[in-house]
C-alpha cells in the first residue's frame, strides 16, 4: 500500500495532498521498480541518486569532459555525482519544498523517443500488476512510431483495457488517429514532442530579451496550440491532456493557462532533439550498420549515455550540458528552471501534474 | 513517371531547370513585413530569411508564370515547425493572394493546426504535408488525406520498404515524396526544434564540442574500461564521420561541380518501384549551378531507369556520374543505406 508522508493510506489522486499527481517515468528500466512502488524508496533518494540506492552510481567520480582535440572523442568513465544532468539535485532540493508530501502514484512505462523501448505486451502486463498491486496507475508513453512501431503499439494498448485509470501518450499524430479511431474512449495524452516550441538550449535564454523584437520574443515564447486549426484537432480527437517540457525561456501565460485540456510538465530533463539513427546503439554495430534508422540494437541505451558540452554565445565559458540518452538529446535544467516549474503546480488552470524522468536502467528489486 | 521536385530561388533559374527536366518546384518566399516583424529571429521556413527566398510577390508571380509556360507547377513553402495564431492570422491572407494573384499551385506546411486552418481558408488549395510532419506510419497517411492534404513528403529517416508501403497506403488519396539529393539531417527533422540561427546546426557542432561516454552502470563503467572501450572511442569517430556527410561532407563539391552530401542515387531504381510520385531534390539555398548539376545528376539516372536500365546498373552509372567512389563505399552519404549498392 502506497504511504503519505505521515504513514497514511494513500489514494492516486490526493496522495500529494496538493492537487498535483505526481508520475514517474522509467524510459530504460525493462522491469517493473519495485522497491519504489513499495515505498521503500523515497523519491527524494531516486531523485537524488538517480539509481534508487545510496551511492549507487558507477563508482567514479568523473575526471572532466574529452576535448575532441584528442581525436576520436576518447571514452571517460564517471556516472557519479557530477554535472553530467543523470542525477536531479535541484529538484530533490526543490520538490519537497515547493509541493511537500507530493509521492508518485502514476507510473510511466516506455520511452518518447525510441520504439525499440516499447515494452512486450507480457512486460507490459508485469507493469500494470505491479502499477495496481501498488495503488498507482500507468500511462503507457508512445514514441514516435514507424510502420512496425504502431502495428507493436496497438497490442500493448489492447493490454490496457484491464488497468483502471491508464492512459496512452502519443507523440505522433498518425498514432492519434489510430487509438482515436480503434479506441473511442481510450484518454489519450498528446505527448511533449507534438508540442511544437522552440528548444535550443544554445539560445534559449535570449528568447525573451528585451533587445528583440517583441513579435519574435513572443512567437518564440509560445505554439501555436492555440489557433483555431489546433484547437478544432484537439477537439476532434477527444484529446484531453498535454505534455509540456520545462522550458528554459519562460513560456507566455496563455500558453499554460489558455487551453482547455490539463497539462503535465516533465522534470528534470528538457527534451532537445532526437534522431531515428541512435547515438549509443552505433557502439556495437559494423561500421555499414552504425547511424541506420530503426536498424538494430543491444540495447546500449541501458549501459552508456553521451554527454556533450555546447557552447553558449556570450555565456561564461561554462557551456550547456546536453545528454545524450538512447536516440535523444536531454538537456537537465538549471534550479531557477526547476523552481519556475514548480511553484506553478498546481495552477488556477489545467497544470496538475508533474512527470518525473528516471534514466535508471537498474533499480533494486 | 515520377516527377522531379527541383528547388528554385529565382524566376531566372526557370529556363535552366525546365531544360534540365525538372518536373516541379518549390521555393520560398518572405515578404518584407515578415523581416520586419522579426527580423531574423523567427525564420518563415526552414532556410534563413535571404538565403534560398524571393521577397517580392512580383517575383513569385514571375516564377510561375514562367513555370507554368512550361507545364511545371510551383509549390511554396510555408514549413516552420509552427506558427504562432498571430502568425497564421498574417500569413492566412498572404497565401491567399499567392493562389489567387501570383498563380502557385500550392504550399507546403509543417504545421497540422495550420493545414486545418489552410484547408478551411483556402479550401482550393493543395496542401502538402512537409517532411518537417515526420510522416511515419499508415496512421498518419489516414491522417493526412481526412484533413484534406493532397501530398505527403516522407521525412528522410524513411527506408525504401517503408516509402513503399506508405505509398501504398496513400495510393489514390495522397501524392507522395521522397528525398533523393542534397541536405542531410542527422536528427529527425520533424522532432528537432533546435535553430540554425546564429550558432549553426546544433548537429554539426556536436563531434567537435568536449564529450564523454558515461557508464550508467558499476557494470557498464567495468565494460567502458575494458572491451567497450575501443567500441566506445570508435562511436564517436563514427559520429564525427556520418554527422560530416550528412552535412554535404563539409558542403564541399567535386572538381567537376558535383555537389557532396546525402545521396539516394543508387536507389533509384528501387524508390521508382515503390511508387512514389515525386523524388526531391534539396538546395533552395544553394548556387544555381549546384541547383542545375544536381538535377542533372539525378535526371540521368532517373533517365536510365525509365528506360529499362537494370538496379544494378542504374547503381552502377550513379556511382560512375558522381566519381567519388571513395564517399559512396563508405556507406554514410547515402540516403537509401539498405539499397545502396
Amino acid at each position: 500500500m502506497l504511504r503519505t508522508r505521515n504513514d497514511r493510506a494513500a489514494s492516486p489522486r490526493d496522495v500529494a495532498g496538493c492537487g498535483v499527481e505526481i508520475g514517474l517515468s522509467f524510459p530504460f528500466l525493462e522491469t517493473p521498480p519495485h522497491a519504489v512502488l513499495r515505498g521503500e524508496v523515497s523519491l527524494a533518494e531516486l531523485l537524488a541518486d538517480g539509481q534508487g540506492r545510496p551511492g549507487a552510481g558507477a563508482g567514479r567520480d568523473a575526471s572532466g569532459l574529452v576535448a575532441p582535440a584528442d581525436g576520436q572523442g576518447r571514452p571517460s568513465a564517471g556516472a557519479g555525482r557530477d554535472a553530467s544532468g543523470l542525477v536531479a539535485p535541484a529538484l530533490a532540493e526543490s520538490l519537497p519544498r515547493l509541493l511537500p508530501g507530493a509521492v508518485p502514484a502514476r507510473l510511466h512505462v516506455g520511452s518518447d523517443t525510441c520504439e525499440r523501448l516499447l515494452p512486450s505486451p507480457r512486460s507490459l502486463g508485469t507493469w500494470i500488476d505491479a502499477a495496481r498491486g501498488a495503488g498507482w496507475t500507468i500511462t503507457l508513453v508512445l514514441p514516435p512510431l514507424g510502420r512496425e512501431g504502431q502495428a507493436r503499439a496497438q497490442e500493448c494498448v489492447r493490454s490496457l483495457e484491464t488497468a483502471p485509470g491508464a492512459e496512452v501518450v502519443a507523440n505522433d499524430w498518425g498514432t492519434v488517429h489510430l487509438l482515436r479511431s480503434r479506441h473511442p474512449d481510450l484518454p489519450i495524452s498528446l505527448g511533449r514532442l507534438t508540442h511544437k516550441v522552440m528548444r535550443d538550449p544554445r539560445l534559449a535564454d535570449l528568447f525573451d530579451s528585451p533587445q528583440a523584437p517583441m513579435a519574435a520574443r513572443s512567437a518564440l515564447c509560445r505554439s501555436g496550440e492555440l489557433a483555431p486549426g489546433f484547437r478544432m484537432l484537439m477537439a476532434r480527437y477527444g484529446i484531453v491532456r498535454r505534455e509540456i517540457d520545462p522550458f528554459l525561456q519562460p513560456l507566455e501565460e496563455d500558453e499554460w493557462e489558455g487551453r482547455s485540456e490539463r497539462l503535465s510538465v516533465h522534470l528534470p530533463y528538457q527534451f532537445v532533439t532526437m534522431g531515428r539513427a541512435c547515438l549509443p546503439a552505433a557502439m556495437h554495430r559494423s561500421a555499414t550498420g552504425k547511424f541506420v534508422a530503426g536498424g538494430p540494437c543491444q540495447h546500449e541505451c541501458a549501459k552508456y549515455a553521451v554527454e556533450f558540452r555546447v557552447p553558449v554565445p556570450g555565456g561564461n565559458g561554462a557551456g550547456r550540458h546536453l545528454l545524450s540518452l538512447g536516440n535523444a538529446l536531454y538537456h537537465a535544467v538549471p534550479p531557477h528552471v526547476v523552481d519556475r516549474v514548480l511553484s506553478r503546480l498546481p495552477s488556477a488552470g489545467g497544470v496538475d501534474r508533474l512527470v518525473v524522468t528516471v534514466p535508471s536502467t537498474r533499480m533494486p528489486s | 513517371m515520377t516527377r522531379l521536385t527541383v528547388p528554385i530561388s529565382h524566376p531566372e533559374e526557370v529556363e535552366m531547370l525546365a531544360a534540365g527536366g525538372a518536373g516541379e518546384f518549390f521555393c520560398g518566399y518572405v515578404p518584407p513585413e515578415w523581416l520586419d516583424r522579426y527580423g531574423g529571429a523567427f525564420w518563415l521556413n526552414r532556410r534563413g530569411p535571404v538565403a534560398g527566398n524571393l521577397h517580392q510577390r512580383d517575383d513569385v508571380s514571375l516564377l510561375a508564370e514562367r513555370s507554368h509556360a512550361h507545364g511545371i507547377p510551383v509549390y511554396v513553402t510555408f514549413n516552420a515547425p509552427y506558427y504562432t495564431p498571430e502568425q497564421q492570422e498574417f500569413l492566412l491572407p498572404l497565401i491567399g493572394r499567392l493562389a489567387e494573384e501570383s498563380g502557385i499551385d500550392g504550399v507546403i506546411v509543417s504545421d497540422v493546426g495550420f493545414l486545418v486552418e489552410l484547408r478551411r481558408a483556402i479550401p482550393g488549395l493543395p496542401v502538402h504535408a512537409s517532411s518537417v510532419m515526420a510522416s511515419l506510419n499508415p496512421g498518419m497517411i489516414d491522417f493526412l488525406a481526412e484533413l484534406g492534404a493532397s501530398r505527403v513528403i516522407f521525412p528522410r529517416s524513411l527506408g525504401v520498404e517503408d516509402i513503399s508501403a506508405l505509398s501504398k497506403a496513400a495510393a489514390g488519396r495522397l501524392e507522395t515524396e521522397a528525398f533523393v539529393l542534397n541536405e542531410g539531417c542527422v536528427f529527425e527533422e520533424g522532432y528537432c526544434m533546435t535553430t540554425h540561427r546564429s550558432v549553426g546546426a546544433l548537429c554539426v557542432q556536436l563531434p567537435d564540442v568536449p564529450h564523454r561516454v558515461l557508464p550508467l552502470t558499476a557494470e557498464a563503467a567495468a565494460s567502458l574500461d575494458g572491451e567497450d572501450r575501443k567500441a566506445a572511442r570508435e562511436m564517436m569517430g563514427a559520429f564525427r564521420d556520418w554527422v560530416w556527410f550528412q552535412n554535404g561532407c563539409g558542403n564541399s563539391v567535386t572538381e567537376r561541380g558535383i555537389p557532396n552530401g546525402p545521396c539516394g542515387l543508387c536507389a533509384l531504381f528501387d524508390l521508382v518501384a515503390t511508387g512514389v510520385t515525386s523524388l526531391k531534390i534539396s538546395g533552395r539555398a544553394s548556387s544555381s549551378f549546384r541547383k542545375l548539376s544536381s538535377l542533372r545528376m539525378v535526371r540521368a539516372v532517373l533517365d536510365l531507369v525509365e528506360g529499362g536500365a537494370s538496379r544494378k546498373e542504374a547503381a552502377r552509372e550513379a556511382v560512375a556520374i558522381r566519381n567519388t567512389p571513395e564517399y559512396c563505399s563508405a556507406g554514410y552519404m547515402c540516403y537509401y543505406r539498405e539499397k545502396a549498392s
